[in-house]
């Protein structure tokens, strides 16, 4: 007898039906991926976080550099010694007082200062944790030299991509060098003539201007260097404050 | 001769029919599985060797004679866009050295670079190399590349550079 039915039978074809229906439901929502774009994707990885710290990094150069201009622009009025803050002078006498800057008065305050203009504009740079980076500076000939104390890193997939943060600001001259001999030329004076008007007069050198503000010097150094992108002179003002001074003459 | 596989689909047409169906159907579903894990890719990043680019064209240095005493200083390009949204002076400076630098690297054949340099408040450039024959279409965002900087009043600059048919 001839078996006209063939192959397939109605139980036969629903049960395939159904099995392949389900194993291609089981491939669609499973998570596993074409060969293909696997090939390359670690290397893509890594060059994908080494562009967006480059990025980074340079979105901190360019802070470091505004900041370090910030910090000059108001190095009058931010500066502080243990002798008071009067308006946008520094002071550096307070009656018999003296409160010249040493060293590491200075790099306090810079840092200080420069940390605080550098964490207003990396805040602002919401990509990665860069506002969370503090500095410390070095002075040179030819700048500011910051590096940071921690690493920046950033986690992609299976990358994590760690860089130490640093940046140079140019200037064309050494920042704690010129500010630490206008204070000691200062100190120099002051020690020889303390209150003494005309022996300020006497001695002061070439871009010393001294104002006599009744117990008040105000004593203006030009420094004759410029910074930043408009060329803007630095020019440092020192205040002397004799008024608590028994010997003022 | 043995005729009976021929005879047994001829007599069996909706044996034969459902075989059909169920082809379609595997093959539909096979192309679909195909096109969803494709975009279940691995790779979280498409490679733009542009990037560099960008960040080779805002460290580019420029010279510019920034308080007009005939002597020139060197900035970089990210200077200058900074110093052209303060004072529009530097504003033809800034659009001849752009078109200059980006002439140089174009990105396919025929196509040049746009930019867009704009901060919160205004576009300070728009260089769109004319006339246009097409853009690239917006979803293709890999291909659209940018960066910030930060402008020394603090306001974020975004520069944003794409392939534009010229």
């Amino acid at each position: 007898m001839i078996n006209n039915k063939g192959f397939f039978t109605i139980p036969l074809v629903v049960f395939m039906l159904i099995f392949i229906g389900f194993t291609s439901y089981l491939f669609i929502i499973s998570d596993k991926t074409s060969n293909y774009v696997h090939i390359g994707g670690t290397a893509s990885n890594i060059f994908s976080a080494y562009q967006e710290t480059e990025k980074a990094l340079f979105f901190i150069d360019k802070s470091a550099d505004y900041s370090v201009y910030k910090t000059l622009r108001n190095i009058n009025l931010d500066f502080k010694t243990n002798c008071g803050k009067k308006d946008n002078y520094i002071i550096l006498v307070l009656g018999e007082q003296t409160c010249f800057f040493e060293g590491d008065l200075f790099n306090n305050n810079f840092n200080s200062i420069f940390n605080n203009y550098l964490l207003d504009y990396t805040a602002s740079y919401d990509k990665m944790g860069i506002s969370k980076l503090a500095y410390t500076s070095e002075f040179s000939d030819y700048g500011v030299i910051g590096r940071s104390k921690e690493l920046l890193i950033l986690n992609r997939s299976n990358i994590t991509y760690s860089v130490e943060p640093s940046f140079k600001v140019k200037l064309d001259f050494n920042i704690k060098e010129v500010f630490l001999d206008a204070n000691n030329k200062l100190k120099e004076i002051y020690l020889s003539c303390k209150s003494d008007k005309n022996c300020w007069e006497d001695k002061k050198t070439e871009g010393i201007i001294v104002q006599d503000n009744g117990k008040l010097f105000i004593i203006e150094v030009d420094t004759e260097h410029r910074f930043g992108l408009y060329d803007e002179k630095l020019v440092l003002r020192f205040g002397l404050n004799f008024e608590t001074n028994p010997l003022f003459r | 001769m043995n005729k009976k596989g021929l005879e047994s689909l001829m007599l069996d047409p909706y044996g034969f029919i459902t075989l059909a169906i169920l082809l379609v159907i595997f093959l539909l579903l096979m192309y679909l599985a195909g096109t969803v894990n494709a975009n279940k890719s691995n790779v979280d990043n498409v490679i733009v060797p542009a990037e560099i680019l960008l960040l080779n064209y805002l460290r580019t240095d420029v010279e510019v004679d920034l308080n007009n005493d005939k002597v020139v200083e060197s900035v970089n390009m990210a200077d200058l866009i900074v110093m052209s949204f303060g004072n529009e002076d530097y504003n033809k400076k800034l659009k001849d050295t752009t078109k200059n630098i980006l002439s140089k690297a174009k990105p396919y054949g025929e196509w040049g670079w746009r930019i867009i340099i704009k901060n919160e408040d205004k576009i300070l450039l728009n260089l769109v190399e004319s006339p246009t024959r097409g853009d690239i279409p917006r979803s293709h965002k890999e291909l659209f590349i940018n960066a910030t900087i930060p402008s020394d009043n603090n306001k974020i600059i975004s520069i944003i550079m794409y392939p534009g048919y010229l």
